[in-house]
């Protein structure tokens, strides 16, 4: 069969999408942690309606960074839990991912998928609703071998949300 | 027989920046893009070149020129760099493609400074090879900053740049999770994507010293750094084949930060940088999976299609036609000739109409040859023409290539296509009108000639086209649906 395209010749190429929208409002945690190079740990307790149907994107705010050596620093973001059983109970970590502030004084707004950690939990057979599950956050050096200056990070509290809303605000 | 015209209005599905670049291609003001965007130049990674590679030494030769230029010169280092401090946008989704524009403007400076016309700029995989390359280290090296706090032997850590985690990143089929998140302004708050948060930030902080700030281009390593991001979004693109966003937003912002190798400010709209991987460059894969750059991969074409599918539609209003219902042959050494009548007064109208008026020829049914190692140049009222005729000559009007890959249109090698081409005649008839030469006569006489590549043997190669038309249509002629 002969095909006649019309073909207009040489043309240019792009990539764009048509945007879904979604209704789903993202759902804020109730509190922030702030980390600091003593306590460069800090965890979260999930909000249990945040459990009822997690959402897939996690935002993390960085309101405030002292640091004013400007060490490198990334901040690791993990679920944890507590896996019982009788006689024993062992904690649990799944990391959701990383990020590194650039310059290292410099607040921002992080995005990470979720989906797939939460995803991961069902599959281990974890009870997301009963576990008391917990965002953990831990700042870590990015040159292991550099010696570590004050650093101090304030994670505001994060949101929860949907496929289409990791924006600005 | 049906008017070649009146097919959808000929309808032209460009893209908005694209149109531009679409219609210079179809009304000859590129005759030779095809091959160019064939053989655009390979950025390679940097670990796969000697120190002593040309492409090495020019970019060493082109570090060495911009340090010495005076500070008054946009082209000088700190000058360069300073665009990124005052620039850059981060933490938003501008991120991705004002670092794609402010790297092909380098690169170009680089060439001509360099002077080497062949140079692209390598790229540091630092997944492959997590500490900073050889190339950059040495006292007297261009390359070498001193102000780094990484050594030649620290590595940058797996966490922030192993495979596993560009895996995870590449398979992210989010936009603004892959590439940030929105912001309706260049250094507006959004949020960092996974690309810009975890590989690009860490090992931005991992190099340190110059790197760790906003005047990071001071750091010839930078460019390397940001040329393998690019990469991975090609990647994430090309090969992969996710989408980016089609939010207005963000495809019309205009970035005016830029200078060329000339010291010329430049402005870049987002939706042009999306050609550049496909215009401009292509990449030694950076990735294990990916395919080695062949001229213009089936991903490649088939986005390039997509593109054109998906971008606004504009429709071209002619006022009058002036139609040819024949089929004509044509080979390499034997040039055809096609007269299409007209009349005459709405010529000389349209001719001393300046501006206001353009006179467009339209070529309908080309088959396209099984074998395009030519292209076709078209002239106006000039029977004696040949392949060797040059295109300064005042007849000539433009020409055509054929650039159409079957497999990314999803057909089989023994199916035919046929394409129309547009070929603008306007400059050449008022140059050949002057005097009233044109619009004495009751035919405009079209002569096509087939010309083969550079280098390419292009002997027995011939088309065929079913039908001519020649319109004439207010300026600018197109309006967005």
């Amino acid at each position: 069969m002969r095909v006649k395209a019309m073909v207009t010749v040489a043309m240019i190429a792009g990539l764009l999408a048509c945007g879904k929208a979604s209704h789903v409002t993202p759902l804020r945690q109730q509190k922030g942690v702030t980390l600091t190079t003593e306590r460069p740990a800090a965890r979260l307790p999930i909000d249990l309606a945040i459990l009822q149907n997690p959402l897939p994107i996690l935002e993390v705010p960085v309101t405030q960074v002292i640091n004013k050596q400007l060490t490198p620093f990334a901040i690791f973001v993990y679920l944890a839990w507590t896996e019982s059983k009788p006689g024993s109970e062992t904690q649990r970590k799944l990391l959701i991912g990383n990020f590194g502030v650039f310059p290292p004084d410099h607040p921002g707004r992080y995005t990470l998928r979720a989906s797939s950690a939460f995803d991961e939990l069902r599959e281990r057979g974890v009870n997301l609703r009963e576990s008391h599950l917990e965002l953990l956050f831990v700042m870590r050096k990015v040159r292991e071998t550099e010696a570590w200056t004050p650093i101090e990070v304030t994670i505001s509290p994060v949101r929860w949300l949907p496929e289409d809303q990791p924006r600005g605000n | 027989m049906e008017n070649l015209f009146s097919r959808r209005d000929f309808l032209l599905q460009a893209g908005g920046a694209a149109s531009a670049l679409g219609l210079a291609l179809l009304t000859g003001g590129c005759e030779s893009c095809a091959e160019q965007i064939a053989h655009r130049p390979i950025r390679r990674n940097i670990a796969n070149l000697a120190a002593n590679d040309p492409i090495v030494e020019t970019y060493k030769a082109a570090v060495s020129a911009m340090k010495a230029l005076p500070s008054t010169d946009p082209r000088n280092w700190t000058r360069q760099a300073s665009i990124h401090n005052d620039h850059c946008p981060h933490g938003n989704w501008f991120f991705l493609p004002w670092h794609r524009a402010y790297l092909l403007y380098f690169e170009r400076i680089c060439r001509k400074l360099g002077g080497n016309n062949d140079f692209a700029l390598p790229y540091w995989n630092w997944t492959a090879q997590p500490s900073i390359p050889p190339h950059f280290w040495g006292s007297g090296n261009p390359l070498f900053d001193s102000n780094r706090f990484a050594t030649a032997i620290d590595a940058v850590p797996p966490e922030f740049v192993g495979q596993p985690v560009l895996d995870n990143i590449l398979s992210e089929p989010n936009f603004l999770l892959f590439a940030s998140g929105a912001s309706s302004t260049q250094r507006g708050p959004g949020s960092y994507g996974q690309l810009e948060a975890t590989p690009h930030n860490n090992v931005h902080n991992f190099v340190g010293g110059d790197m760790g700030t906003f005047m990071s281009p001071l750091d010839p390593v930078f460019w390397c750094h940001h040329n393998m991001i690019d990469c991975c979004w090609v990647d994430w693109n090309l090969v992969r084949h996710n989408d980016n966003t089609s939010d207005t937003t963000w495809t019309n912002f205009t970035f005016t930060d830029f200078v060329d190798e000339n010291s010329n400010p430049v402005s870049v709209k987002v939706v042009t940088t999306l050609l550049m991987p496909i215009l401009s460059y292509q990449y030694e894969p950076c990735q294990a999976d990916e395919p080695a750059p062949v001229g213009l991969s089936s991903a490649q074409s088939k986005a390039l299609q997509e593109f054109v599918n998906r971008g606004a539609p504009v429709q071209l209003k002619f006022t009058q036609r002036f139609a040819m219902q024949k089929a004509l042959a044509g080979r390499v050494g034997r040039p055809v000739t096609a007269s299409i009548k007209v009349q005459p007064e709405a010529l000389r109208m349209a001719l001393e109409a300046g501006s206001k008026q353009q006179l467009v020829l339209s070529l309908g049914g080309i088959d396209v040859p099984s074998k395009p190692d030519f292209f076709v140049r078209a002239f106006v009222n000039k029977p004696d023409v040949s392949a060797q005729t040059p295109i300064e000559d005042p007849h000539y009007a433009g020409s055509f290539g054929f650039f159409v890959d079957k497999a990314a249109m999803h057909m089989t090698e023994a199916e035919d296509t046929q394409i129309g081409v547009m070929v603008n005649l306007t400059p050449a008839l008022r140059r050949l009108g002057q005097g009233g030469a044109i619009s004495k006569r009751q035919t405009v006489d079209i002569q096509l000639v087939a010309v083969p590549y550079p280098r390419r043997e292009a002997k027995e190669e011939q088309f065929t086209l079913q039908q001519l038309e020649l319109g004439i249509m207010p300026s600018p002629g197109i309006e967005k649906q």
